[in-house]
Order: C-alpha cells, then structure tokens, then sequence
C-alpha cells in the first residue's frame, strides 16, 4: 500500500505480517528530505503513539521508484500488539503523511525481499535469528525457508569452498566443530583491506515428526573476524545443542571485500575435527605457501582463538574433571563392555580365544574400530552376549552416559595385557557416568578425530598416565605448518589435561 | 596318569604325506604308545586332503586305519593358525571331543589353529590338554626361525619393534594381537613339552610359564632303537664326513661346502658326502657355489635323496655327521639319528644343536656361519685318535620306557603332577 506521497515525504506499506501472539511486521518505504530529520511511527486510534519493537531502514527504491531528488528507505517494523485501526506515520517537523497499517501478508513479502537489496534480505534474516517472534517468516509459506526462499536461492551458493563468478574471492571454506563452533575462512585473490567485513548466519533444517525439514535461523553466541592480509576469518559458536537437532547446517555470509562491495555467499559447512577447523586459520592462501607476513599474522590470529575457546571450554571441563574423583557408582550399573581400536581382522582371533574374558564381565558388548564387524563375529556367532559395532555402538555409547557402567578395553592393549598373563588387569578401570560426560565434553571440545572412538582411547590414556609420562598423544596430520602444529597441540594437550596434577602435557 | 585312559595324538601333517621331523615324532610317539598297549589315537593334517579340498567335495575328517585319522585344513586360514571356515572347526572339534579321550596331545598349533583348540578346550573342559612344540613360530614370523630376515644375524629376543624391523609391513598391533592370541591358548595347556632345554628357554623368555614344561627329546621309535649300536673303525671312518637334510639355505650346507676345499688344504684325504640333494638341487640354491664344488672334485659325493628310516644305517657309513645349520634348530632328529648310530658330530656352537651335542662328549663346536673354522675342525677331527674317542664317549637316545614314564607324568592331572614335580 503506498499512501500519500508529497513532494517530500512518501510513505508506502508493502505488507504487514502477522506473527505469533499479535505481534506483526510491517515492511515498506519511506522518502523524507535529505536535510530534515523524520520520524517512523505508529500511531493507535486514540492519538497516543502504539510501542515499537524493532525498526530497521535500509537504503532503497522509495515509494515512487523513478523518484531520485530524496533519499529513500526501505524499513521493516516489528511490533508486539497493533491495535486495530493503528496508522503508520512518517513526520518531519511539522510535516506528516499517515497510512493504515494494513496490507497484504507473508506472500507479498516474499515478493518484496526478492525485490529489494540483498542487505535487506540478510538483516532481515539476522532479525529472525536474534528475535524467535520473527522464527515463522522461514515456515511461510509453506516452502522451507519460507520468505526467504526466493531470496536465498538467488544467492552465490558455495560448493566445496571453491567460489565461482566472484573475481575477488577464490575460496570460502566454512567448518563446524562439535562444540558448536563455527569457522569461516574467506581467502582472497589480492589482499583485504583492514576494513574487510564478514558476518555470518546460520541457517539451519530441523526435522520435524513428520520428516519434513523446519528452517531455523539460528543466533551467533560470538563472533570474531579479523582481516589478515589474504583471508578474512570469522570465528563463532551457536548453541552445541543445535547440532543433534538439525539435518543441515547452512551459513549465509555477507562479506565487504572492500568498504563500497558487499557479496552474499550461502555455504555447506564441513564438519571439522578441532585440529582441522583450527588449522584452517592458518591456510591463508588457496595456491602458494603463505608468506612470512601472512603467516605470522594468522598465527598470531590462531593463538588469539585458541585463548578464547579456553576461556570458554575450559571451565566446563575443569568441573567434569573434577566429578571424575568422586566416587563413581560404576560398579552398580549395568555393564557394558567396549572394545575400541578394533581396526585389524586379525584381532578376531584373540577374541575369540578370549571371548569368556568379555561375557563373564558384560552384559552387553560394542565394538568399535575399522574391523568392528570382523572383531565382533567371535562374540555374535557364541551368542553369549548382544553385541554392537558401527554407528549403533556409537549411539549406545552416547546413550550409556549416567546409565551405565563403561569397561572400555582398547583392543591392542588388551593384547598385551592376555600376552603378559593378566587379562583381568585390562578391566580393572571401568568408566562410570562422569567420565562419559567428560569423554562427550572433550571429544566435542578437543576432538582429535572424528570417531568418538579416537577421544575414548585418549581418555583412558589420561587415566593410565602416571606422574611425568606424556599424557597427550600429538596429533599427526598435515598440518599448514609446524608452527600451527604446536599451537594446536599445545592447545589440545591443555584442554585433554584440565584437572591433571603433574602429568606432562605434550606427548 | 593317563595309562588305562585314551589319549588321542593330533599332529600338524601324517609322516605318510611328509617326512618333517616334527610329523615324525608325532606318529613315533602314536606307535610307541600303541605297541606298549595303550590306547591311543592318531589324528593328523592331510595335505593331500586339503588340495583335493579346492576342487572337490571331501570329509573334514577321514579314517586312515586302524585308530588313525587325517583331516583336511583347507578351511584355515593362509598362515595356518587359525580356521576362517568356522563350520569345518566345528566338524574337526565336534570329531575330536566325541573321541572321548582323557588326553589331548597335540604336536605343534600349525595347521591345528588356536580356535580349535580353544574350542576343543570349551567341549572337553574335564580332558586334560599337552603339547609338544616342535619350532618357534609362535615367536617368531619368520618361519619361527629367530632368524633376522635383512641380515640373517641370529634373533635373541622377541619384541615387537624387533619383529617389526624384519618385518617393516606388519603393524605393532598385528604383533600384539598374534602373541597374545597364541600365549592364551599355549597357556592353558596342562603340560608343554619342549624338545631341548634351548627352545623351552625361548618360549619362557617369550612368556609361556604357566603350564608344566618339561624338556622331553623326540623318541626314535622301537625300530631304530632297536637297531645294534656297532663301533667303527676309526682309522677308516676319521677323515669321512657327511651332510645329511635339505639343502635349504638355513641349514648351512653352502658353509660345508666353502669349509671343504680349505679343509682338503690340511688333509687331502678327507671327504664329503652330502645325502639329501643331489649337485643339480645345491648348485640350484647355491650357483656361486660352483669353483667349490668343481675344485672338490672326488672328495665330494652328492648321495641324493634317502628314506629316514635308513638314515641311522647311513650314519654309519661316515666317521662324522655335520650340522652346520645357521640357525638355532631345537632338537635336530638328524643328531638324535647320529647319536643313536653312535656316529659323532661336528655342529654349529648354538642353539639346540650346541645343546644336543656335549662339547668333548658327542662331538665338536665350530662357530657359526665360519667356514674357516669349520676347516679348522674337520681337519682336527679327521684324526683316527680322536675319533676314536668320540666314538666311544657318543651318547645314545632316550629310550622307550624313560620316553613314556615322561609322558604319563605330563598326562597327570595338574595338580598331582605339580605336586610330583
């Protein structure tokens, strides 16, 4: 609806959006004189202005859109309540033009994002991730992504971290972590201004009962970018808890390559393990090694987040660490036995010749390793005792935590423990509910391997350590270089060792 | 004591498809028990079985005469330590457990696996379980030999990074999970029976101590036992030396032949009879092998191959038996054979061959993969005085009735037999 329109002030209301609860969004534009300021209210039946949430301008076409003497403004207008007959009112000084704050709904919206400059679209997009009134713009129609639809598909998409069609950008390499991290590493093909921007935008599937995805955007609980000069990157989080929830995990960027160019780019974050994701700081270039400037500046920028995820890991895992000296209720709960580091065949045969050692302990047994399935044969083929392998056993695992006792035997040490005549002694540390907590906490924050498979064989490494014995294992990859290598080792070995006294750190 | 209950013998191979001293000694013992009235089982490995298993269907398991049975091992997997087909384990096992035996004497776990007899335990857990070992290749991968496979420097010990230096292909792991594999189940056996005090000494140091191991030497058999233990003339026999075995390349047959021509250097009158090979299958595994045997010329004899059962008769053809192997051996029936013709040694300083034959008892030392000093030692025993001396200090075997007293003691029931110990 576009309502009267002097010389001067224009005022048009493109659509009003109902919302949960009363609550409504209005979308329109405005044109008010360049030297004048002008005020965006509501104004209720009874004269008294009627409150308003949020209000956000943009630059824009303007009511009239061949008219240029005046600056124009796109805006949406959040309210909790509108009162019926509530008008909307653009007014500089004594000047004012007045509409009813009425129009059509969410499918004119869609229209008018489609329309509209991409900022709009993406500061929309943030308004819903910040306000959960704002949550049901990405379910209507009834299309995933709702409103936005339209407005993302007409987006670059990110394949790979490869960005096509954009000559100032190469890569876009986007990852997630267990911990809910978000990183976001932006490699240019000349250098990035100081002033280079880079927000970012989760966008996430939920599945809901009935197997249909529900868009959510989802808020950033930090967000940190820094300019080095080949990269932009971006370092985050959103809520861990997300990530059970979604099928798929989208980022939308908006980046400034320089301060008069703005890009949008939807990306399919990778899912990194904690070494991979940070040593992505430091591959600041796509092609060639880094030079001395760019690479000390992405170190420097690798030790600054490396500070900043220890700030806010490491409290959690200081207080599961310390539960883990408690007294554990291990011994009452079900048993379950876990066999880790099956990834040769060839380990068959021990099991099978020690089966009873397993099924005299357990009552239930999971096997994980590359050679889980032939691990496993032994025990399923006896009948003895219901066996696990693949994701299932990872699942059971998970769901063991707080419920039942845990005697993990990695395959190789028990092993030595059969050859040295003292298979029992492979049991004798069973893993109560503590210690699975703090296995899920630190394979989300310090994970060095996908596999959970990889943080448990870690964990019972730090309780066999004895005072002096290296109680990290390095990780070994290939790293973008040794410098990073050690930051990120040293990193992991400190967030591995919360709560150890007099153990040494690097392995 | 196992003396009224059945025993059943199960061997790696049947001495009726190869004559390994290890097969051997299996169906001996089967014979000796049999003929002194026990009652007593032969179960062997049968190659032949096993190849007509690739192409045809056959019985796991098959009579062979009178308490006497082969099976097929096709169903094991390629090293021959475990079954991949579990359902020919069961057969063999299911066979085995049925025999109602009070004894299970298993010679070796090659070709046996240790699944099976993990299973055979599991079926029979009121049977009691013995094994006589015959080699190290629990120990060792390299065909249990203790032998490095770049250097073929001797091994002392077994330990993983060791075995993974001979073996750059294998993992940590692998090693692990073989050891353990075979020390759990070699360990609940209730006796080990060791040929020689060396290879006992090995598996200790491995980490076998758990069940009763007696050092028991192989018996020859009533036959060879029976035979007249003549003394030569040494005046005819001293400068007689002779090979007997395969030519392969651990059994030092290539450090006889370069010790020859140095030691026909001290005495020409010495000579050298290989039984065994024939020239064509030495130079075949020794080509530069060639000027010495050429420049050996007529004191050098190629007897080809012979029957074991005439090895002790042949024996006695020379005035000393060489052994001149590389590796450790554990308990060569060719000494025994030669001890037992009352013919003396000459053998390498180590191993079970150092053990078997007492330095200024049974023969002569010369150290290992030396030529030189090989030379050194034909030449001095090619004296009729000291033949003569050896020939009248050279020990005999064990007999029959010390070999089965043994055995009853190792088919005790543990703690009796501990207790007896």
């Amino acid at each position: 609806m576009v309502g009267p329109v002097g010389d001067e002030l224009q005022l048009g209301l493109d659509c009003v959006v109902a919302l949960r609860d009363g609550g409504r969004l209005l979308v329109g534009s405005a044109r008010a004189p360049a030297d004048a300021e002008a005020t965006l209210w509501l104004e209720a039946p009874d004269g008294q202005p009627c409150p308003i949430a949020q209000i956000r301008f943009h630059p824009g076409a303007g009511p009239k859109p061949n008219d240029t003497a005046q600056p124009a403004r796109n805006f949406t207008l959040l309210v909790r309540q509108l009162p019926v007959d509530t008008r909307l009112v653009l007014q500089s000084g004594e000047a004012r033009v007045a509409i009813a704050a009425e129009g059509p709904g969410e499918a004119a919206l869609a229209r008018v994002l489609a329309a509209w400059p991409a900022a709009a679209g993406f500061a929309l997009l943030s308004d819903c991730a910040a306000d959960p009134a704002l949550q049901p713009l990405l379910a209507w129609p009834q299309r995933p992504f709702g409103v936005f639809a339209d407005w993302l598909g007409g987006l670059g998409t990110v394949r790979g971290r490869i960005v096509e069609n954009l000559p100032e950008i190469e890569e876009a390499e986007t990852l997630t972590s267990l911990a809910g991290e978000v990183m976001v590493v932006v490699r240019g093909s000349t250098p990035f201004p100081p002033e280079a921007r880079l927000e970012a935008l989760p966008l996430g599937l939920q599945p809901d009962a009935s197997g249909r995805g529900e868009a959510v955007a989802l808020p950033l609980l930090d967000w940190h970018v820094v300019a080095l000069p080949q990269a932009l990157v971006g370092h985050g989080r959103i809520d861990p808890a997300w990530l059970d929830r979604l099928s798929t995990l989208d980022l939308v960027l908006q980046l400034q390559p320089r301060p008069d160019l703005t890009r949008w780019l939807r990306c399919r974050p990778r899912a990194a393990t904690v070494p991979d994701m940070l040593d992505a700081i430091c591959r600041t270039t796509p092609f060639a090694e880094p030079t001395d400037a760019s690479g000390a500046a992405a170190l420097d920028l690798l030790r600054l987040v490396v500070a900043r995820r220890e700030g806010f890991l490491a409290p959690s895992l200081a207080m599961l660490a310390a539960q883990r000296a408690a007294p554990d209720a291990a011994g009452r709960l079900p048993r379950l036995g876990l066999i880790l580091g099956a990834d040769d065949p060839l380990a068959a045969r021990l099991f099978q010749v020690t089966a009873p050692e397993f099924e005299g302990r357990c009552d239930r047994l999971l096997v994980m390793g590359d050679a889980a399935e032939a691990v496993a044969q032994p025990f399923i083929r006896r009948g003895r005792i219901p066996v696990a392998v693949g994701a299932a056993a990872v699942q059971a695992l998970r769901d063991a935590a707080g419920r039942a006792g845990v005697l993990a035997v990695e395959a190789p040490r028990f092993a030595a423990f059969v050859a040295a005549g003292r298979p029992a002694d492979a049991f004798s540390h069973p893993l109560g509910a503590a210690d699975l907590a703090r296995l899920l906490a630190l394979h989300a924050a310090a994970g060095c391997e996908p596999a959970l498979a990889d943080s448990l064989a870690r964990l019972l490494r730090l309780h066999r350590t004895r005072q002096g014995e290296p109680a990290f294992m390095p990780v070994q990859r290939g790293w973008s270089s040794p410098h990073a290598a050690e930051v990120v080792n040293d990193h992991l070995a400190r967030l591995w060792c919360i709560g150890m006294a007099g153990t040494a750190a690097n392995g | 004591m196992a003396r009224g209950g059945r025993v059943c013998i199960i061997a790696h191979s049947h001495p009726e498809f190869s004559k390994g001293g290890g097969e051997l000694a299996a169906y001996r013992q089967f014979e000796t028990m049999r003929d002194a009235g026990r009652d007593v089982v032969f179960v062997g490995a049968s190659e032949i079985g096993t190849q007509y298993a690739e192409g045809r269907q056959i019985e796991t398991v098959m009579p062979f005469g009178p308490q006497e049975y082969v099976f097929s091992f096709a169903g094991m997997a390629e090293d021959r330590l475990a079954w991949e087909d579990g359902f020919q384990r069961g057969v063999l096992v299911d066979f085995l457990a049925a025999l109602d035996c009070e004894v299970y004497h298993f010679h070796h776990y090659w070709r046996l696996g240790t699944d099976l007899i993990d299973a055979l335990m599991q079926a029979r857990p009121d049977a009691r379980f013995v094994m006589t070992i015959h080699e190290m290749l629990a120990i060792c991968l390299h065909h249990g030999q203790m032998v490095k496979t770049r250097s073929r420097e001797l091994c002392r010990r077994e330990s993983p990074l060791r075995c993974l230096a001979c073996f750059p292909d294998q993992t940590l792991e692998r090693f692990a999970y073989r050891k353990a594999t075979l020390i759990s189940v070699l360990s609940r056996f209730d006796s080990i029976l060791h040929p020689s005090e060396f290879i006992r000494g090995r598996y200790r140091d491995w980490g076998l101590t758990g069940p009763r191991d007696p050092v028991l030497e192989n018996y020859l058999g009533d036959a060879i036992l029976a035979l007249p233990r003549e003394p030569a003339d040494p005046g005819a026999m001293a400068h007689r030396f002779g090979f007997f075995g395969q030519p392969t390349s651990f059994k030092g047959l290539d450090v006889l032949l370069r010790a020859l021509p140095m030691a026909l250097r001290g005495n020409p009158d010495i000579v050298l009879t290989v039984f065994g090979a024939e020239r064509e299958d030495v130079l075949r595994l020794f080509p530069t092998l060639e000027p010495m045997v050429e420049a050996a010329g007529p004191s050098l004899t190629f007897a080809g191959r012979y029957d074991p059962l005439d090895a002790v008769e042949l024996m006695r053809s020379v005035g000393w038996v060489v052994v001149p192997s590389v590796w450790w051996e554990n308990s060569p029936v060719v000494i025994q054979e030669s001890r037992r013709a009352g013919t003396p040694l000459i053998v390498s300083d180590i191993g079970g061959m150092a053990e078997k034959v007492l330095r200024g008892v049974d023969g002569l030392h010369f150290k290992r993969a030396a030529p030189v000093d090989l030379a050194r030692v034909m030449t001095e025993a090619a004296d009729p005085a000291l033949r003569a001396q050896y020939g009248a200090s050279v020990r005999d075997v064990i007999g029959r009735d010390e070999f089965l007293a043994a055995l009853d003691a190792a088919y005790a029931p543990r703690d009796s037999g501990r207790a007896a110990e």
